[in-house]
């Protein structure tokens, strides 16, 4: 723009210049050259009246006194008389020449015209005489074209100055110009002075930088909204191009697959993770399909979950969900395997019914033996009616108990309670029973409270050797907790199994469950009792030596 | 010119990444037939082996082409020129795996694998082929090193399966072909070390063999 407006005003500068200086030459020439043919005539006046009274000796005076005009003296019948460039006596009849024709006529006459005997362009100026003869006065016109090329060199070193001044000028209007327009802050238009005309423009940038201003504000919140909930969420989440590119990935989702800073970005998603599981739900998505899949990483199960994304009806990517389903994993195995269990568990004592009850309707058995068949068959049943008891408490503990509420319950004489209704059973094993420590209320499910101690008093007559002894100690513990011990000095657990003897159907000896009875949920439901009144569950055991297992319940 | 470049080495980085997951499910594959001897898995290991075959053409051609095309220098070369490397020893991985794959289709050496423990030593090359695949994606130079130290842990592994069916050698065929399965996935645990010292020379300039 600068240049423009330079290379503009200077050469327009130039051309005025120009053109002024041809419009001066023209005009001092024409000025000269009028002025050339006024002399030119007057002199041919002058000299006539000179020759009217001295004749032509005059004329031949006057050539002695130095160089002057041509003057010629034609006769009037055309010959030439005198001429003080060429002799007369050589030159060709005049009469016809117009100048000598117009002056025949109306006294005086001029022609301009190339000359026969110079050859240059040649003003005439001719005067009639009285006595018919006619003095012809010639100048050459290249005399007015001479004086004028005398001024030519100073015209021309006028237009160099004024050339310089010009450029100069230029210069300094379009620096003067532009700079403004340079210097304008666009970031704040309307505060500057600047030109008139340029105000428009000004206040529609002003409007656009704040529009602009309002639409990145509004762009800078929906993406901090956008991680907000991405960064937040407990699942991973990865955004992916239609190219496999990484477009953007969560923090989880990073801890997930141990990236650290940018480097996944823009790079394809192989790079996170090349698992077949991963390959698969991105290549699936990519066909426009919902995918799945699993896959393994520093021992935790993910599940993986994608999504195509449709930009106005276009497919532009892939979103990719990564769930840590380790637990539920866990879980499902754990329910499949209870199911198997009861499954299993239930059908042994059906069997045992079935095959007892089939031998009498037969008729197969002895009189005498009956008894000893209907015992096996109530044992069983027992067995049976007992295991579904158990299985339907524990699926109410799981389930969470009908009622939450709670009430006071006295430890000491529900334990005494329960110690009489097993008196029975212990007494056939020989194996005394005892409670001690001090009456202590806790806040509970009696119910619930009644088969947690219940179960762990069975258990430890349960796998007892004869003369053995169960205790049940209630005594306050550390801060004013209650605990609730249950000790035996039966056979123990041995150190591998501690963990898992609170698992459903776990038995540390299999072989042997059935000859012990008990259904393998006693310390599963132990458990679940003791995480309903918020209590701890602490296991002491030695092999051989016995078992101590302790309930801690919080201060109330 | 430049965008395009980098997209192509993306592209070239992807395929090779590619080939690197398709060389570790290879192995596992032929490990989990040999120890398993599923005849199934060691068919689809050895199918395998021809789409890696596949890959190493096609990312040769990409090679080829990028170094046609967009002449590169320095790091960009380097990339390239370690990429066509390790296709090389990818490719001889699956063909590896394919190898041990057939001999599990005609001889059962499941007995002496369990017997040898050659899980381990087959865990110890997957880990290999896994990890020199992952320094090359993460530009991990140190665990590129930790690769070339780990050569030591499959050649004990190695020597310690010679030694132990030594004794067996004269009675059955089956320990020789364990032998040799044994001495692949020796020459897997090199072939990664292969690898890992590509992708040091990719990162650094200097190649191992040549210090």
């Amino acid at each position: 723009m600068k240049k423009k407006i330079f290379w503009d005003t200077f050469v327009m500068a130039l051309f005025g210049v120009l053109a002024a200086v041809l419009a001066v030459t023209y005009l001092m020439y024409r000025e000269m050259y009028t002025n050339m043919e006024q002399e030119v005539r007057t002199e041919a006046r002058f000299l006539s009246e000179a020759v009217r009274g001295e004749g032509k000796e005059y004329l031949e005076r006057l050539d002695e006194n130095g160089k002057h005009n041509r003057i010629t003296l034609i006769n009037p019948d055309g010959t030439v008389e005198y001429d003080n460039a060429a002799a007369a006596s050589d030159m060709s009849n005049h009469l016809q020449r117009p100048e000598v024709q117009a002056a025949m006529q109306n006294g005086e006459g001029s022609d301009v015209r190339e000359s026969d005997t110079l050859g240059e362009q040649i003003f005439y100026a001719a005067v009639l005489l009285e006595d018919g003869s006619i003095l012809r006065v010639a100048r050459t016109t290249d005399s007015v074209a001479g004086l004028v090329m005398i001024y030519i060199p100073y015209i021309i070193s006028i237009c160099i100055v004024i050339a310089g001044i010009a450029f100069l000028l230029a210069r300094l209007l379009s620096h003067e110009i532009v700079e403004p327009i340079n210097n304008l802050n666009l970031e704040d238009p309307l505060a500057q002075d600047i030109y008139e005309e340029l105000s428009p423009l000004v206040s529609r940038i002003a409007r656009q930088n704040s529009s602009i201003e309002a639409a990145m504000q509004s762009l800078k919140e929906q993406k901090e909204e956008f991680s907000a909930i991405t960064e937040h969420m407990s699942e991973g989440l990865i955004v992916v191009d239609c190219c496999g590119l990484v477009l953007s990935i969560n923090g989880l989702a990073k801890k997930v697959f141990d990236v650290r800073g940018d480097d996944y970005q823009n790079h394809n998603i192989l790079r996170l993770n090349r698992s077949v599981a991963m390959q698969n739900v991105v290549e699936t998505a990519l066909e426009g399909h919902d995918g799945e899949g699993m896959f393994q990483r520093n021992g935790r199960t993910y599940q993986l979950l994608s999504n195509p994304v449709y930009v106005e009806e276009k497919q532009r990517g892939v979103i990719i969900l990564l769930l840590d389903v380790t637990e539920k994993e866990a879980a499902e195995r754990q329910r499949r395997e209870f199911t198997a269990n009861v499954s299993h568990e239930l059908k042994t004592p059906l069997q045992s019914i079935s095959g007892y009850a089939e031998i009498l309707q037969n008729g197969m058995v002895n009189t005498e033996d009956v008894p000893r068949f209907s015992e096996r068959i109530y044992k069983e049943a027992q067995r049976l009616i007992r295991l579904v008891e158990d299985i339907i408490q524990l699926s109410q503990l799981d389930e969470g108990p009908a009622s939450d509420r709670k009430e006071a319950v006295p430890l000491r004489s529900l334990a005494e309670e329960v110690v009489s209704r097993l008196g029975q059973v212990a007494e056939q094993k020989e194996i005394s029973l005892s409670v001690s420590g001090e009456e202590t209320v806790v806040m509970g499910s009696r119910q619930i409270l009644d088969e947690m101690i219940y179960n762990l008093c069975d258990n430890g007559i349960k796998y007892n050797q004869p003369g053995g002894h169960v205790s049940v100690n209630i005594a306050l513990g550390e801060s004013g907790s209650t605990v609730l011990s249950v000790q035996d000095d039966g056979i123990g657990i041995p150190e591998d199994s501690q963990s898992r003897v609170f698992e459903r159907f776990y038995r540390v000896d299999k072989s042997r469950s059935k000859g012990r009875g008990g259904t393998g949920l006693g310390l599963s439901i132990v458990k679940h009792g003791a995480a309903f009144h918020g209590a701890q569950l602490k296991l002491e055991s030695t092999l051989g030596e016995g078992t101590k297992i302790s309930v801690i319940f919080p201060v109330k | 010119m430049r965008n395009r470049f980098d997209r192509q080495l993306e592209q070239l980085n992807t395929e090779l990444i590619e080939m690197g997951a398709m060389c570790e499910r290879a192995i596992e594959g032929a490990v989990q037939a040999v120890l398993k001897a599923d005849i199934d898995q060691a068919k689809e290991t050895i199918q395998l082996d021809h789409e890696i075959d596949q890959q190493e053409h096609d990312i040769e051609g990409l090679c080829l082409k990028l170094l046609m095309q967009q002449q590169p220098v320095a790091r960009d070369l380097r990339q390239i020129s370690a990429a066509l490397k390790m296709i090389t020893d990818m490719e001889r991985i699956g063909d590896q795996a394919s190898d041990i794959s057939e001999i599990v289709q005609t001889v059962d050496v499941q007995k002496f694998a369990h017997e040898l423990d050659l899980a381990s030593m087959a865990d110890a090359a997957v880990r290999m082929v896994t990890e020199s695949v992952d320094a090359y994606v993460k530009k991990d130079l140190e665990l590129a090193h930790r690769v070339v130290a780990e050569d030591d842990i499959v050649d004990a592994h190695f020597v310690r399966i010679k030694n132990g069916l030594m004794l067996h050698i004269m009675n059955s065929e089956c320990a020789l072909d364990l032998l040799m399965i044994a001495k692949y996935l020796e020459r897997i645990g090199d072939h990664a070390v292969n690898i890992a010292e590509w992708v040091e020379f990719s990162i650094t300039g200097v190649h191992t063999s040549g210090e």
